[in-house]
């Protein structure tokens, strides 16, 4: 077990970052459909 | 312009990936062989590409149109595509601390257990599909943007042009 922190690290380090991203995607893409109009949309 | 925004979203996951792999590799390389990092060569490249890949996102945040971005970006990704094979094959080139490659070996065998494989490709799968998803959202997010600065001008330039009239 004298490798646990280092295996937690790494799982800390990786779902943290693709949990950040995620959320930060979703956050960015919300306030920008707000002020970007429909025509310049096209997958909606 | 469409394959610009997907380039410049899978350069923006993708420096993010490599950030994860130089972190956590090195905590994986603490354990293994004593060290966070040594200059070995697949370090070494895996870091160069790293840092290319950086700057061609500070290249595409020059600023200008669209299209002086795409053209101008494009330099850099040319020139950044050629260092993948050269981490690739850096374990087969150069003697290395970095083990030799294990699945895409030359002689075609592949030295893993098979739980490990399993587990390796069940990762190189999960990740695949969540690189997919999130370039698909961030070229979206590219093209509000862009959208966003067409706009914006436009709306500057009939401000101006009403300046001008009056």
């Amino acid at each position: 077990m004298s490798h646990a922190g280092f295996i937690i690290a790494t799982y800390g380090i990786t779902f943290g970052v693709i949990i950040g991203l995620v959320v930060y995607t979703i956050k960015q893409g919300r306030n920008l459909s707000r002020t970007v109009a429909d025509k310049d949309k096209p997958w909606t | 312009m469409g394959f610009d925004r997907v380039a410049g979203a899978s350069a923006e996951v993708g420096v993010l990936f490599m950030a994860m792999t130089l972190l956590s590799g090195s905590l994986w390389g603490r354990i293994t062989w004593g060290t966070f990092w040594v200059w070995d060569p697949r370090l070494t490249t895996t870091a160069f590409l790293f840092v290319t890949y950086l700057g061609y996102l500070a290249v595409r945040g020059l600023g200008g149109t669209a299209e002086q971005r795409a053209r101008r970006s494009s330099v850099i990704a040319l020139l950044a595509v050629l260092e993948i094979p050269l981490v690739h094959f850096s374990v087969v080139l150069w003697r290395s601390l970095h083990q030799r490659a294990t699945v895409l070996s030359p002689d075609g065998d592949i030295k893993m257990d098979g739980l490990m494989l399993f587990t390796l490709l069940f990762g190189v799968f999960g990740f695949t599909v969540l690189f997919a998803w999130l370039v698909s959202h961030r070229q979206r997010i590219i093209a509000m943007q862009d959208a966003q600065q067409i706009n914006a001008l436009d709306a500057a330039v009939t401000e101006r042009l009403k300046e001008v009239q009056a």
